[in-house]
């Protein structure tokens, strides 16, 4: 049916696959030659589709469009797949299907995000990503990650509440709930609400915290996953709604200072790399808080051939942990002999996040600074130029340096790498390589025309002599960077202050909401009211209810002995409110 | 083939290793290069006010990397650094 008017939804693809995933009985492996599959039907879908709105449901006297589609959706879609395909390759190995299907699902939400053309069938989505990605931290099956999946959920709902209520105060005023850019200067509370939201997902500062807590404690293969499609979708909906917000140009410019800040001190390479997620998506937001073509051109080029070189190091830091047994780099050093092809592909990726020219980095870097510049934003591509210098310092330097160099050749027994990781690391080093070498065809995907021209003599001459003189920097503090066996403090100290405190904390955005939705149960009537009753069934009755307690009781217990009773069953709560949710998705798709 | 290429490139690694000094002056005479040429090669547009300076960007680099790597090991070891088991202690 959806075929028919020339749009075909991506998220199908990976929804399909994951329930069959679930349902999936018997001794037989070959469920896995099922994982390559969606990333690349949607590849090819998206490669053929047309620009329009498609797939517009009535529900309850409401339109949602499931299928808006135009430049600015295509471009993150295109990298979207590719990194569905990649991450599905190095996935490939792993036995437990639940962490196949979390992704899958967690895929399924970020293409849903993508073609959501009202606010509704946004927040949808942004529920679905929310919760298949906690299944992919809760699955490393660590006591950390027990923890760290908890508050991530929390932080996350708290996030998706704002957007809620924001998108539903918005209607009450607007009567709308088309999801439209905001203009800067009649922006009103309630856009705000739904910017906030969208920050959480962002990891704006100082809303960030749950990414660096949360990334290292993921499972290996759910972290590449991970630190593809919560960011850059949050990159894509306020490149929608939010370009021109000059909050957003400053607060992406300290972004990118906060990351590698932390990623200098860091000692867990997996944390150093989460850091640099919340500098890079500063670029990003940046570019799109300048709001020019030109910045904002920069932002989707850096949220591509980002998503592609962080995925990449990822990876590498996956095999690093996966052979060694440990992400600290005070327990690492001499690996460069010992895994010579994860060294590569690593410095591949590192050389592309540092904006080395030929690799992806620079030709989407460059346009985000050189626009902020053509707009006389001076201080703020002051400022992006210095977090390249702590880029290259800490993603590219002491990250390798202390990984792979440092000490004599490692004697660390090494478990042996499983080739399909290495496949997909050389797959994104290539990109990198080829998207550094030939941006036209990237280029050509940005939403706004491009005149830029990232390769002069004096680009050119400039980076290198900028990065050379990082690395002398480098070389004179190696003793002073030497990690240690330390964690830093950041802002999720203060949502770990306490059982009672973090209760209240997490109860009284819920409370207000709940005022809210009097409020508009006057305003609009029993129709939106019948929609909400699911949507707080599913995500406030089951998730955050349960969340809630969980987490007191956690937290009550000093982070250790969580009963596995509570665990289990909040687990099986979550689980459930999604299936009930995809169930009453796929009922209301079928039906038109 | 992929183990013999993985070997081979462990090889090469392991020798350069102990070669750092041909390593470090090759640095040192490549960075000096992207000095001597910025006499001659300067911005079109200099954005900032004394980038057309040669060496501005040299200075830079290494004056932002000795900061960043001073202030943050500074603030690490003054009051954001904690021991390992900082969140698990009652």
């Amino acid at each position: 049916m959806n075929v028919i008017n020339g749009f075909f939804h991506p998220s199908i693809y990976f929804i399909v696959v994951a329930v069959v995933l679930l349902a999936w009985r018997g001794q037989s492996n070959s469920w896995r030659f099922l994982l390559p599959v969606p990333g690349l039907l949607a590849f090819i879908t998206i490669l053929s589709m047309e620009t329009g709105t498609f797939s517009q449901i009535s529900y309850l006297g409401l339109t949602l469009t499931l299928g808006r589609v135009d430049a600015l959706a295509i471009v993150f879609a295109h990298v979207f797949a590719l990194q569905a395909l990649i991450g599905f390759i190095y996935a490939w190995h792993v036995q437990d299907r639940a962490q196949h299907a979390a992704a899958s699902m967690y895929v399924a939400g970020a293409f849903g995000c993508l073609f959501a053309g009202d606010y509704l069938t946004l927040f949808i989505f942004w529920e679905l990503m929310s919760v298949a990605s906690t299944f992919l931290v809760w699955l490393n099956r660590q006591p950390e990650s027990t923890g760290a999946g908890f508050r991530y959920f929390l932080f996350h709902t708290l996030g998706g509440l704002f957007l809620l209520a924001g998108l539903l105060l918005r209607y009450s005023h607007l009567g709308t709930f088309a999801f439209t850019a905001v203009d800067p200067s009649t922006a009103a509370y309630y856009d705000y609400l739904i910017l906030t939201g969208f920050a959480v997902n962002a990891a704006v500062i100082p809303l960030h915290a749950w990414l660096p807590d949360a990334y290292p404690r993921a499972t290996i293969t759910g972290a590449v996953f991970m630190s593809a499609f919560t960011t850059k979708t949050a990159v894509y909906v306020l490149a929608r709604g939010f370009s021109g917000f000059e909050i957003l140009a400053v607060m992406g410019v300290l972004m990118t200072l906060y990351g590698v800040f932390y990623a200098t001190i860091e000692n867990n390479i997996r944390r150093i790399l989460a850091y640099h997620i919340v500098s890079q998506v500063g670029f990003m937001v940046a570019g799109i808080g300048i709001g020019t073509a030109m910045t904002i051109n920069g932002a989707c080029a850096h949220a591509y051939a980002h998503i592609v070189y962080k995925g990449l190091l990822f990876m590498g830091a996956g095999c690093v942990l996966y052979a060694a047994g440990t992400a600290k780099l005070t327990e690492l050093g001499g690996l460069i002999s010992r895994i010579p092809l994860v060294f590569l592909g690593y410095i591949i990726g590192a050389i592309s996040i540092s904006g080395f020219p030929a690799f992806s980095g620079f030709v989407s870097k460059t346009m985000t600074i050189e626009g902020a510049a053509e707009a006389h934003h001076y201080w703020l591509a002051l400022g992006m130029e210095f977090a390249a210098v702590g880029t290259f310092l800490s993603v590219g330097l002491k990250l390798s340096y202390f990984a792979f160099f440092a000490k004599p050749e490692s004697e660390k027994p090494l478990k042996p790498i499983p080739g399909n990781m290495y496949l997909a690391m050389g797959a994104a080093s290539l990109i990198c390589f080829v998207l550094g070498v030939y941006p036209k065809p990237l280029y050509d995907l940005l939403p706004y025309p491009v005149e830029f021209e990232p390769y002069s003599t004096w680009t050119v001459l400039m980076t290198l002599q900028l990065l050379g003189f990082v690395g002398l920097g480098f070389y004179l503090l190696r003793n002073k960077l030497k990690p240690e066996a330390k964690i830093n403090l950041d802002f999720d100290y203060f949502y770990r202050l306490g059982g009672a405190l973090s209760l209240v904390f997490a109860k009284k955005p819920v409370e207000v909401v709940d005022n809210w939705w009097s409020e508009i149960y006057n305003r609009v009537g029993l129709r939106v009211i019948m929609l909400l009753a699911w949507m707080s069934t599913v995500f406030d009755k089951a998730a955050i209810d349960g969340v809630v307690d969980g987490t007191a009781k956690n937290v009550q217990n000093g982070g250790g002995g969580l009963s596995n009773v509570q665990t289990g069953r909040l687990q099986d709560y979550l689980a459930l409110a999604l299936v009930i949710g995809i169930g009453v998705f796929a009922l209301v798709w079928f039906r038109t | 083939m992929e183990m013999k290429f993985e070997k081979s490139l462990a090889n090469w690694f392991r020798n350069n290793r102990e070669k750092t000094r041909f390593w470090l002056t090759a640095f040192y005479i490549f960075l000096g290069l992207t000095v001597v040429l910025n006499i001659f090669i300067r911005p079109y547009h200099p954005h900032f006010v004394y980038d057309y300076l040669p060496g501005f960007f040299a200075v830079f680099g290494l004056v932002a990397a000795i900061i960043l790597g001073r202030v943050s090991k500074g603030t690490a070891h003054t009051f954001l650094g904690k021991d390992e088991d900082y969140y698990e202690r009652d």
